[in-house]
């Protein structure tokens, strides 16, 4: 008799945390929606603009996707690649990104766009642990799942507009296509002695573990990896680049490490880094991109849209990027 | 007892040690009253208080605390 | 893995909840060690788990010592005479302290090495090997996590089986699980082994009431820490970082935010780590008991950092004035003093030892050893002078029971622990030095220079409002009430929507995700 009762109060306590567990998400779910952006600018709570523009390009638009942290967004510059090859591409480069978010981005992507390759640039595979990373895995999964978890701060600016309508428009298209600009010069003396530094080089499992889940999204999509790590002298090394070796032949894919080979870009320490080696002007992301292009060119088959009047846009984009960076076209 | 109140009186003129029951808990002693308090019995009445005897119940009144002298005269 | 992070408080805890309420009865504590370890291991260096397991054995090992010795002793004890005893229980007394010295030379020796060495080379290095052209170099030394805490308790424990309070321990399982449990690891509170060494070993079953009033504690903390302390942050960044450049009422906001965010982060983590053991049914000390309605510093230091302060007393404090060479300098003092002095010298004298340790214990630099000073200064000074203040207060009429003279006193201490604040807080001694000159200076009472402190109008009300909940909260604490018992006894709907409304609160107001740093706790160094 008293078991029995005992059970019962149990289950009664039991179904009281899961009602309400359940409400608290019904909530959630109820919130989120207020509190997302309406469209994809700053101007209306989206923190990283630049990576988010890929909503405003026409659906199917795009053929060539990167992904990364901020060493991609300044070494990769896609409307190079559309004057050269007309190639559409986009740079969906956040800072310290790191595979977690990459993957819900794509995700993201995937929405309204279908690229044929998927650039992931490797250098935010490398974590500080297996405790972060699983943070950072929750963290993701709670915004991509209620994203008031990642507009939570938007509270500061919200009007009654947001309540009345939950309709996004994700409209907005960067004319850069995720690539900042920065033309001045802090040269890296020491060049690639970098390379010798004894930095942790395993993949942490958490990040091998969602690696897998982003390869799986890419192909599930009839999508082609390409693996690239643009000169980086603050972490890549060269125990680092074997590792990513490996991760390219469990693939299958093909790694462009600029760090251990040059390829011929006339890359340049002295001249090519904005901050002392750690990210890369335009001049190194002319080099880097001129090679990337003839790259995709070779292997892929791209189109040239630079012809086609259902692109006419990205001329005028080109046009435009470069006359507001006063660069000579 | 006697002894001791006058004891008890030079250290805090003005408070009534006969009929306070609470002398810890009220805050009339505080750590630094009790510290005073256990050198002087000890020299006092030659009997070793040790950290573990300061307790407030062994404070709290001046009944507790004649109480605890003669436990540890006995010892 | 911050207690505040998302990997510790769903992941972790909740891991372990769940293997804790599996677990059969008996076994339920090993599921507390692992975790302690694997929490130890995750966010610290693997291989810094050296130090705790040595501090570990140690303990265990120094205490089952000492007890043997007690143990030789009652048993012979029986068959000697008065004299032979007396002897005997000196011998036995001398191998029982020099257990204790060793104790201390591994345990509170490696602390110092860790912590100290440098300040301590760079202090000799200026004074004395300066004129003998000699140097004491600096080494780069690893402090292992939460060592400030778990040694404190590793020694509270052997001290007091010297003592005689409890006897040792054999079993190692229930010593180590008392020194490394998770919550407490990082910055305390520190326990004491009779406290819950047997709560954390014998196995709770599921219970509903504890699960629920933790989760609330850890939520209040939440509200603590991320909506009010981490906002704080950034302005009190902000002022102290460029401290020359601001002056008059921007230092003081600065201060006074300061006191804030520590008061808020330190209680707010000591709730996180107070619920997270209610969790597992195991109730922890207070560390904090509404400070900022102390009437006096002495009372503040009884209700701030409570664990510390209580360590303090017990272990230096005690273990100072009641030694033997202190009770020489006892009789010293009174045969050569007058009475005024002799009856405030020793006391006086005692305390300097606990200040100076709570200085230092804070850290290895001269800043902290000034913050330990700047209170003992002002207890040894109210001291002396309460003659003279009984004087003061008679000769003007002031009645000690008035409400507006408690008001008067509470307000002389939260502005004296603002003081102490600033010292802690500020990069150098010389850094505090000139702000507090600097509050003096172009004082005007204009309070739209918040808005140029780097935090927006928006955030800075959200830290008032916060604030002003917290000390709602604390008033109606002080009363006496038990705030979450109270809640449980209201109906479902208002309770649930309460406990709604407070959850969202923290996760749409938290200072936390993009545009803000996470913030780690102050007292995790040290």
């Amino acid at each position: 008799m008293d078991k029995s009762n005992n059970l019962n109060n149990r289950l009664k306590e039991i179904s009281k945390i899961v009602i309400f567990l359940l409400i608290c998400v019904v909530l959630l779910n109820c919130l989120s929606p207020i509190f997302l952006p309406k469209n994809n600018n700053k101007r209306s709570g989206i923190k990283y603009e630049n990576a988010r523009g890929f909503y405003g390009e026409k659906a199917h638009s795009i053929e060539v996707l990167a992904i990364g942290n901020s060493d991609l967004y300044s070494a990769m510059n896609p409307l190079q690649l559309w004057n050269n090859h007309g190639i559409t591409a986009y740079v969906s480069g956040e800072p310290s990104q790191n595979i977690f978010s990459a993957y819900y981005l794509l995700k993201e992507v995937y929405k309204n766009q279908r690229p044929e390759v998927v650039i992931l640039e490797v250098d935010e595979l490398f974590s500080k642990g297996d405790a972060d990373d699983l943070d950072e895995v929750i963290n993701n999964v709670l915004k991509y799942n209620f994203p008031l978890f990642e507009y939570h701060s938007r509270w500061k600016s919200m009007s009654h507009k947001d309540f009345k309508n939950l309709k996004v428009k994700y409209k907005d298209r960067m004319i850069s296509k995720g690539y900042i600009y920065h033309n001045n010069i802090q040269s890296h003396p020491t060049g690639y002695k970098y390379m010798k530094e004894n930095r942790s080089s395993a993949l942490s499992v958490t990040t091998q573990l969602y690696l897998d889940k982003f390869m799986q999204l890419a192909s599930d999509h009839q999508t082609k990896v390409l693996l690239v790590w643009y000169p980086s002298a603050t972490t890549a090394t060269l125990k680092r680049h074997q590792t990513i070796e490996k991760v390219a032949n469990r693939y299958q894919i093909p790694f462009i490490d600029f760090n251990t080979d040059q390829y011929n870009t006339g890359f340049n320490w002295m001249t090519d880094t904005r901050d002392g080696g750690n990210h890369l002007n335009y001049s190194g992301a002319t080099k880097m991109t001129k090679y990337i292009g003839q790259y995709l060119k070779d292997n892929y088959t791209l189109n040239d849209y630079r012809h086609d009047p259902h692109y006419e846009q990205w001329n005028k984009d080109y046009e435009m990027f470069m006359k507001k960076n006063k660069l000579a076209y | 007892m006697e002894e001791l109140l006058d004891i008890l009186k030079g250290l805090k003129p003005g408070v009534d040690f006969e009929n306070e029951k609470n002398l810890i808990d009220d805050r009339i002693l505080d750590s630094l009253d009790v510290m005073n308090l256990t050198v002087e019995l000890n020299d006092e009445f030659d009997i070793e208080i040790t950290p573990l005897d300061i307790l407030p119940e062994n404070f709290q009144s001046i009944e507790a605390m004649y109480a605890l002298i003669t436990r540890l005269q006995e010892d | 893995m911050v207690y505040t992070s998302y990997v510790y408080l769903v992941l972790f805890l909740g891991m372990t909840f769940l293997l804790y309420t599996i677990f059969p009865k008996k076994y339920k504590w090993t599921v507390l060690l692992a975790a302690s370890y694997i929490y130890y291991m995750a966010a610290s260096r693997i291989w810094l788990i050296v130090f705790i397991l040595l501090t570990s054995l140690s303990a265990y090992l120094g205490a089952i010592w000492i007890d043997k010795i007690n143990e030789l002793f009652t048993s012979v004890k029986k068959l000697m005479d008065r004299q032979q005893k007396k002897e005997f229980k000196e011998k036995i007394l001398w191998q029982k302290k020099m257990v204790i010295v060793l104790m201390l030379l591994i345990n509170v020796g490696t602390l110092v090495f860790l912590k100290y060495f440098n300040f301590f080379a760079d202090v000799l290095n200026i004074t004395l090997f300066n004129q003998l052209h000699m140097e004491i170099p600096m080494l780069k030394l690893f402090l292992p996590l939460g060592i400030s805490f778990y040694t404190l308790q590793a020694v509270s424990y052997v001290i007091d089986v010297y003592r005689g309070k409890y006897k040792a321990d054999y079993h190692f399982g229930r010593v180590s699980l008392y020194l490394t449990f998770f919550p407490t690891i990082v910055e305390g509170p520190i326990t004491r082994y009779d406290q819950v060494a047997y709560q954390l070993y014998e196995g709770h079953e599921f219970n509903y009431v504890n699960l629920t009033q933790g989760c609330q504690l850890i939520l209040w903390g939440m509200f603590k820490k991320i909506v009010i302390a981490d906002r704080a942050n950034m302005l009190v960044n902000y002022v102290f970082n460029d401290y020359m450049k601001f002056s008059g009422l921007s230092v003081v906001i600065a201060i006074i935010f300061y006191t804030i965010q520590l008061y808020t982060e330190f209680s707010g983590a000591m709730d996180i780590v107070r619920g997270s053991a209610q969790i597992f049914s195991v109730e922890l000390p207070e560390n904090f008991k509404q400070p900022f309605f102390s009437k006096s510093i002495n009372e503040f230091w009884q209700k701030w950092h409570i664990t510390l302060g209580a360590w303090l007393r017990d272990y230096v404090f005690y273990s100072v004035s009641l030694s033997g060479a202190f009770k020489k300098f006892n009789h010293f003092v009174k045969n050569h003093c007058n009475e005024y002095f002799s009856k405030l010298l020793p006391a006086t004298t005692a305390l300097f030892f606990v200040w100076i340790c709570n200085g230092l214990w804070h850290g290895a630099s001269m800043k902290y050893v000034m913050y330990g000073m700047y209170y003992y200064i002002l207890m040894v000074i109210g001291m002396f002078m309460e003659p003279v203040f009984h004087k003061i207060l008679e000769a003007l009429h002031i009645q000690k029971e008035k409400t507006y003279f408690k008001f008067f006193q509470i307000l002389r201490t939260v502005f004296i622990v603002n003081i102490g604040m600033l010292i802690f807080r500020a990069d150098t001694l010389s850094a505090a030095y000139h702000m507090f000159i600097s509050c003096f200076q172009n004082f005007h009472l204009d309070l739209s220079v918040i808005a140029h402190l780097g935090l927006s109008v928006a955030d800075v009300s959200i830290i008032l409002i916060g604030t002003l909940v917290v000390f709602i909260m604390s008033l109606i604490k002080e009363k006496g009430i038990h705030i979450r018992e109270s809640i449980s006894k209201w109906n479902i709907v208002p309770r649930w929507s309460f406990y709604l409304t407070s959850l969202f609160v923290v996760i749409i107001f938290g200072a936390y995700g993009r545009g803000y740093d996470i913030v780690s706790f102050i007292y995790a160094q040290f």
